[in-house]
């Protein structure tokens, strides 16, 4: 048994780590190379892990793992390779029926969510007992793949004039001087969004997942 | 999963918002790390640099219009504060006369209070003698 098998209602086990970072987001380049010993994987995506464990608290252990039909990691890394695959949602839940418990359309439709938003760092699919001041998005229809591509492909609105964005523009003058509060988020779709009649923006702080898309 | 050059962009915005070697910068978001219950990411400050020629919106695709309207609200702010005008040098010679004309304001404030005092002084020195 590795330490995949263990159920969502443990804590994470240090060990998967590694393992779940290459069944999420495929094989590592050789850039990031790390022992694997304790302390080191203390701190290997320490942020993203906690990211990692809220979200599995959220929806594989709410109402005692009822509201969704994952029970294990490996659980989630299958539906991972699934959603990595030009798959619907009906076809990857069509595949989930013989792999995972018995559940329900919901069910299968809330660990698709989990599994989606521990992949791509999206809150995709709305989860009612979430507290968040952001927005989450619906995947109903074509692949992930294809809904991610659409959403961030949103045609350009406004007249793209040659704007000098100055040195002095960074996060921490944006808020001394322009008295924006920086609202740090674990969504991608949120990033950079202005919120609350423009007093706070929303900022994604999560460079390490971001760097280990760029190096696959 | 994401489209192509989409990761390396919002890198760069990151980048932009959070340079490397800005003392400051990370001095302030060490405090931010340390204070958040969320787990920041620790590697955000390393990440990197824009130079001159990236740091235009025209560089910008998939997060252009969010970038700048988040540039725009910044330049529209006016300080209100005292301590937003102490960092607030967007516009050099306006920070200068500012400061100029608050030390000046001080030092008349304290000009006039001596002068009461002398009067005073005067008065009394008056008085005593006269009664002497």
């Amino acid at each position: 048994m590795s330490s995949l098998d263990s159920s969502l209602f443990d804590e994470v086990p240090l060990e998967i780590k590694p393992l779940a970072v290459v069944h999420l987001w495929g094989q590592q380049s050789s850039h990031f190379v790390f022992h694997e010993d304790k302390p080191n994987l203390d701190a290997y995506f320490d942020s993203y892990f906690k990211y990692y464990a809220q979200q599995c608290d959220l929806i594989g252990r709410h109402e005692n793992g009822e509201y969704s039909s994952v029970e294990t990691h490996r659980d989630i890394m299958t539906i991972a390779q699934l959603l990595q695959q030009p798959l619907t949602r009906a076809e990857v839940r069509k595949h989930m029926t013989g792999v995972l418990k018995s559940a329900n359309i919901t069910q299968h439709d809330n660990s698709n969510n989990l599994v989606a938003r521990l992949m791509l760092m999206i809150r995709i699919g709305g989860v009612p007992h979430e507290y968040s001041k952001g927005r989450y998005l619906e995947w109903e229809e074509g692949n992930l793949r294809e809904f991610v591509h659409n959403y961030f492909a949103v045609p350009p609105t406004r007249d793209r004039d040659r704007i000098k964005l100055e040195k002095s523009f960074n996060a921490l003058n944006v808020q001394r001087i322009g008295g924006i509060k920086i609202w740090w988020t674990d969504n991608l779709a949120d990033h950079l969004r202005m919120m609350d009649d423009d007093k706070a923006v929303f900022i994604f702080h999560h460079a390490s997942f971001l760097e280990h898309q760029l190096h696959k | 999963m994401f489209p192509p050059c989409f990761i390396e962009e919002t890198l760069r915005t990151l980048m932009l918002l959070f340079p490397r070697y800005n003392p400051r910068i990370k001095k302030w978001y060490q405090k931010e790390v340390s204070k958040s219950a969320c787990g920041l990411d620790k590697r955000l400050i390393g990440i990197g640099n824009l130079n001159a020629e990236e740091r235009q919106s025209e560089n910008f695709n998939y997060w252009h219009d969010r970038l700048v309207i988040l540039k725009e609200v910044y330049d529209e702010t006016r300080p209100n504060t005292l301590s937003q005008f102490w960092y607030d040098r967007r516009n050099g010679p306006q920070w200068y006369t500012f400061w100029v004309a608050l030390w000046v304001l001080v030092l008349t404030i304290v000009t006039i209070m001596l002068t009461v005092v002398q009067c005073i002084e005067g008065g009394l020195q008056v008085y005593l003698s006269m009664r002497a």
